[in-house]
């Protein structure tokens, strides 16, 4: 076929020409390698074929087939859409199979693009992941414990009613009732459709052959009407249960059930033995239900973190004041309608018993009792991880945008060669989408393990502890915060990194044009960082001062003692002249704790061992007014001297390790026939004997009849409920002279040489000796108790410490970053400037002054307004100013040097320029 | 790329999926009806048949052959002995190839007659 040899010639390079753009295409298209060569011969060899048609033929030819394959990637159906065969009858229509193809493709293309750059995915997905999962850990908590409602019927008319003492201190506001004062509520009280009166105890269940102490409440009828709820299966009891004879019986917790009787559903009407009587199981409580919880309730009364079973109880007409109130007013009854009913009832009683101020009380709604003063801490709390997560959210839209700009050279060619604007902003922005749901997913999965934590490791005092979880709310919560961020920050860099005029992109090297949001706003929005870091480190530093400045604390005794507690049933120890044996027996009760003392100091490896009921940091017994001999009676309208009341045994101040400041302490002479005695703390001592040694003063209890008792002995004070708190009067009383009634429950402390709990086995033999069916229960070393005693500042300070971190890796991250653009901005410039002789510690300079300039504006405004806010944290502080120069002086220098780390390391990259390199890579 | 174990009625199902063949896969399976080919030589096999008014674009013509393949209508065959270039796919029809191209002609077929009904080619009216 070949005539003429300049025809040959001129074919030849048609057909190289057309050889290589027609490869060159086919490469771009999606065809398997193998085909795409083959199809490359079949072309060329049809080329030559059309050469005998006359040179035009062949151009056409080849201009039909490189279009042909410009057009392969969308020429994938092979219906009636064919673009090949459809090109005869009126051009390609594009049916719904391609556009959900091009999605497919998009998505495709879009985890390519990510895969290929995994600086950028770490860093979103990181930044992302810590901010979500921060803020999803604190939304939990505060929906969990502020806003989801209380699990009662009609939660807001259930109040607790508690008594009160007006200008009394004793650090907490709270008081127990007296069984006469609910007696008159109950009967004579207008605005309760139904109150109970109850107090914790603990119990000792014998079931399937073990004892375990578990505990419990003593309740009147009416709780669980009262709090409107429902057994899981059979019925509650109620007030016609309370009567003796009939109020044998008990309510299960559901968690009791199932863990002590495998959920048996026929346990109802089924006898278990407790404190060794028969009770007649009655109910199980629905799941989840606890009242009353420890955290819910106020300190002082030292209810169990969360209650396994409820008994019936007659309220008592006699007794100590021992009791709290819950009850459902009726519908409509406003809180002032209630009061004056409850003033009502308590001046009643003060005129019938002569005495004022007695018997006030003082209704609280169960959800402010329950949620208390957490509430403000908590927002606060949140309002800083919001402020993290737009930390976050700003840096992750960084990131992208300094991403988009890096890629505008690339956008720019594929808009040139006709890629639709829409087409490359829906691909980019399904990238930012992928990267929001793959960083949401990384977040969920940290704040599941935040939210687990908080349960295990948060403050038992945090009410509403328990229910803390990752609740379908949550999880909405935080997918619609990681979308709306995917919409944030996939939209903007996309349509800032696409307004891109290609010639200007192509001939600049994307260098010069400004990117969308200009550098003025990321250097604020940055700076911005770095002050909200800045409180928050503040606040974070004064948290930790405050924490450290509790462990310094001197608590008046020391550690390294191991305590018990041993509950004895009054079945057991019955009172001799009662037919019951509801009542424990004093003089036993006296003779087992005695005993059990003397048997542990004969314990090889024990020191000291005593008693206490209660232990210091584990809240007071009781309060009890009393007269000083020789001191003039308090004036009308006074007060008299108030004071808490500890009951201890023998050595008990030895044992703690607390040296007595004058006088002795009770030894094992002073016994229930011997002259009462009594020890008094500092606080005590100084408060009614300021100049003088108190010993050989004599004071007294009410009622008048009652002995005097002697002082003997003056103790330091010891912290009763937590370590903040302020010294107050104290008295301790042997337990052989003291306790009324009978100490139920007593706390045993052992003083060892060198571990404590090595002591156990023969501590539990020894007990199992005295009585072998005493369960012992709450091991503790006294440093457990310390931990418990701090576990709410530890947890602030911790949970504060962790935002303030995030914040500031945030900020270092998106000030690195910034850096780190700028360099790369500028890399021509640089490589020009070495080039031309600049030094490398100036270009240093240079691309770090303006990271410098960020962090000193951001610095002073963060200092100004970490000033103004930590003021608000004063109670939340101990022995720490919040102006606390150290803390203000080191949270700045840590973040500079933290950023400062940050930026150097692009900066010294950018000094390393290779001019060549930066000159050639344009 | 046959399917021996389905009845015939679910051979008739499987390929009535791909009715109304496309003009090009429609000449691709008439081609490799008549025995089994490699890619140039379908092309030309099908422009010869079409007098030169089917000419599809190489790219086209192997994405087809692609989609052709994944969908079972042809499958790749060894080559025959006398092939001369080794390295050329050589392909061939499938029995789900070849009802889908029955099933065409005769929809083809009761579409002609429709038209001989309207006396378009001037025969006598059926």
């Amino acid at each position: 076929v070949r005539d003429g040899s300049s025809k040959s010639r001129a074919g030849g390079r048609l057909e190289r020409l057309f050889r290589s753009w027609y490869a060159g295409l086919l490469d771009r298209s999606a065809m398997a390698g193998a085909d795409r060569a083959e199809a490359v011969e079949v072309a060329v060899a049809r080329l030559r074929d059309r050469r005998s048609s006359g040179v035009w033929a062949a151009m056409r030819f080849a201009m039909k087939e490189l279009v042909d394959a410009a057009r392969l990637p969308r020429t994938r159906a092979l219906g009636a859409s064919d673009p090949a065969i459809e090109r005869t009858s009126g051009g390609p229509r594009r049916g719904r199979g391609d556009r959900a193809m091009d999605f497919a493709k998009d998505v495709g293309q879009a985890l390519r693009g990510l895969r290929r750059r995994p600086v950028l995915v770490v860093g979103v997905t990181l930044t992302l992941a810590l901010g979500l999962a921060a803020t999803t850990v604190m939304y939990s908590v505060v929906s969990s414990v502020l806003w989801r409602p209380l699990p009662f019927a009609q939660p807001d008319r259930v109040f607790m009613v508690w008594g009160y003492y007006p200008e009394l201190d004793l650090g907490y506001p709270e008081l127990p009732v007296h069984g006469l004062q609910f007696s008159r509520i109950r009967e004579e009280g207008r605005v309760f459709e139904s109150i109970a009166a109850f107090k914790s105890d603990l119990f000792n269940l014998e079931a399937g052959g073990t004892r375990e102490r578990v505990d419990g409440l003593r309740t009147t009828g009416a709780l669980f009407r009262a709090l409107g709820v429902h057994p899981a299966i059979g019925r509650f009891f109620d007030e016609g249960d309370e009567a003796p004879g009939s109020d044998r019986i008990v309510v299960l917790s559901h968690d009791l059930w199932l863990r002590r009787f495998n959920g048996d559903p026929g346990i109802v009407g089924n006898a278990v033995r407790i404190n060794g009587e028969p009770y007649t199981v009655l109910a199980v409580a629905p799941a989840g239900f606890a009242f009353p919880r420890g955290g819910d309730m106020p300190q002082n009364f030292q209810m169990p973190k969360s209650t396994a079973l409820w008994v019936p109880m007659a309220p008592a007409t006699s007794g100590p004041s021992d009791l709290a109130m819950v009850g459902r007013v009726r519908s409509g009854v406003t809180t002032a309608v209630m009061q004056e009913d409850l003033d009502r009832i308590s001046a009643v009683l003060s005129t019938e018993y002569h005495v004022k101020d007695s018997f006030l009380t003082r209704a609280v709604s169960m959800r402010t009792q329950v949620i208390g003063d957490v509430a403000p801490t908590l927002i606060v709390l949140l309002a800083a991880v919001f402020l993290v997560l737009l930390i976050a959210c700003a840096n992750a839209a960084q990131m992208l945008l300094a991403a988009a700009i890096a890629r505008r050279r690339e956008l720019a060619l594929r808009a040139a060669l006709g890629a639709p604007r829409g087409r490359l902003v829906r691909q980019m922005f399904v990238e930012a989408l992928a990267l929001a749901l793959f960083a949401g997913g990384c977040g969920m999965l940290l704040a599941a393990a935040g939210i687990r934590a908080v349960r295990a490791f948060g403050p038992t005092r945090l009410p509403r502890l328990a229910e803390i979880s990752l609740d379908p709310r949550v999880i909405a919560f935080a997918l619609g915060l990681t979308l709306l961020t995917g919409l944030l920050f996939g939209i903007v860099p996309a349509l800032a990194g696409t307004r891109v005029d290609p010639f200007d992109a192509m001939r600049a090297g994307g260098r010069n044009s400004s990117g969308g949001l200009p550098s003025r706003l990321r250097q604020g929005l940055l700076a911005a960082e770095v002050a909200v870091s800045l409180v928050l480190l503040a606040g974070a530093g004064l948290l930790m001062r405050s924490l450290v400045a509790q462990y310094r604390t001197d608590l008046g005794f020391h550690s390294g003692a191991l305590t018990f507690e041993v509950t004895l049933p009054p079945v057991r120890y019955p009172e001799t002249r009662s037919s019951r044996p509801t009542y424990l027996d004093n003089d036993r009760v006296i003779e087992f704790i005695d005993h059990t003392i003397g048997t542990l100091r004969e314990l090889p490896g024990v020191e000291a061992a005593s008693m206490a009921k209660p232990l210091p940091l584990s809240g007071a017994q009781e309060a009890t007014v009393y007269t000083v001999e020789g001191a003039p009676a308090p004036a009308p309208g006074e007060s008299p001297p108030f004071a808490e009341y500890t009951v201890i045994g023998p050595d008990f101040f030895q044992t703690m390790g607390a040296p007595m400041i004058s006088g002795r302490e009770f030894t094992t002479s002073d016994r229930r026939d011997s002259d009462p005695v009594v020890v008094v703390n500092r606080a005590m001592a100084e408060k009614m004997w300021p100049d003088e040694d108190p010993v050989g003063r004599r004071i007294k209890l009410p009622p008048p009849n009652r002995p005097w008792m002697t002082v003997v002995g003056v103790a330091p004070d010891l912290k009763q409920f937590e370590v903040t708190e302020a010294a107050r009067p104290v008295m301790f009383v042997p337990f052989t002279q003291g306790a009324y009634p009978p100490l139920a429950t007593s706390t045993f402390v052992v003083r060892t040489r060198g571990d404590s709990r090595a002591l156990l086995p023969s501590l539990r033999r020894s007990i199992a000796q005295i009585d072998a069916e005493l369960p012992i229960a709450g091991i503790r070393t006294i440093d457990d108790l310390i931990g418990q005693a701090t576990a709410e500042p530890r947890f602030a300070a911790l949970l504060v410490s962790g935002f303030a971190i995030a914040a500031s890796l945030l900020a270092a991250i998106g000030l690195a970053g910034l850096t780190l653009w700028l360099a790369t901005q500028r890399r021509r410039e640089m490589g020009v400037r070495i080039a031309l002789g600049a030094t490398r510690s100036r270009i240093v300079g240079e691309v770090l002054r303006d990271g410098i300039l960020v962090v000193a504006i951001g610095s002073a405004a963060g200092i100004v307004a970490a000033l103004a806010l930590t003021r608000l944290m004063r109670g939340m502080l101990y022995d720490v100013s919040p102006l606390d120069p150290l803390t203000f002086i080191a949270s700045p220098l840590a973040l500079m040097a933290a950023v400062g780390l940050a930026c150097a390391i692009p900066a010294l990259r950018a000094s390393r320029v290779d001019p060549r390199a930066a000159l050639d890579a344009e | 790329m046959s399917h021996p174990t389905s009845s015939e009625a679910d051979l008739d199902t499987d390929a009535r999926r791909f009715l109304p063949l496309t003009h090009l896969a429609l000449h691709v399976l008439l081609s490799l009806a008549a025995g089994d080919g490699h890619g140039y030589g379908i092309i030309r096999d099908i422009e010869e048949r079409s007098d030169g008014l089917v000419s599809p674009g190489t790219g086209s013509f192997y994405e087809i052959m692609r989609r052709m393949c994944e969908d079972g209508l042809i499958g790749e065959v060894e080559a025959p002995a006398e092939s001369t270039d080794a390295r050329r796919k050589y392909y061939g029809i499938t029995a789900l190839g070849r009802e889908a191209l029955r099933l065409e002609t005769v929809r083809l077929t009761g579409l002609v007659r429709e038209i001989r009904k309207l006396g378009v080619l001037g025969g006598p009216a059926a």
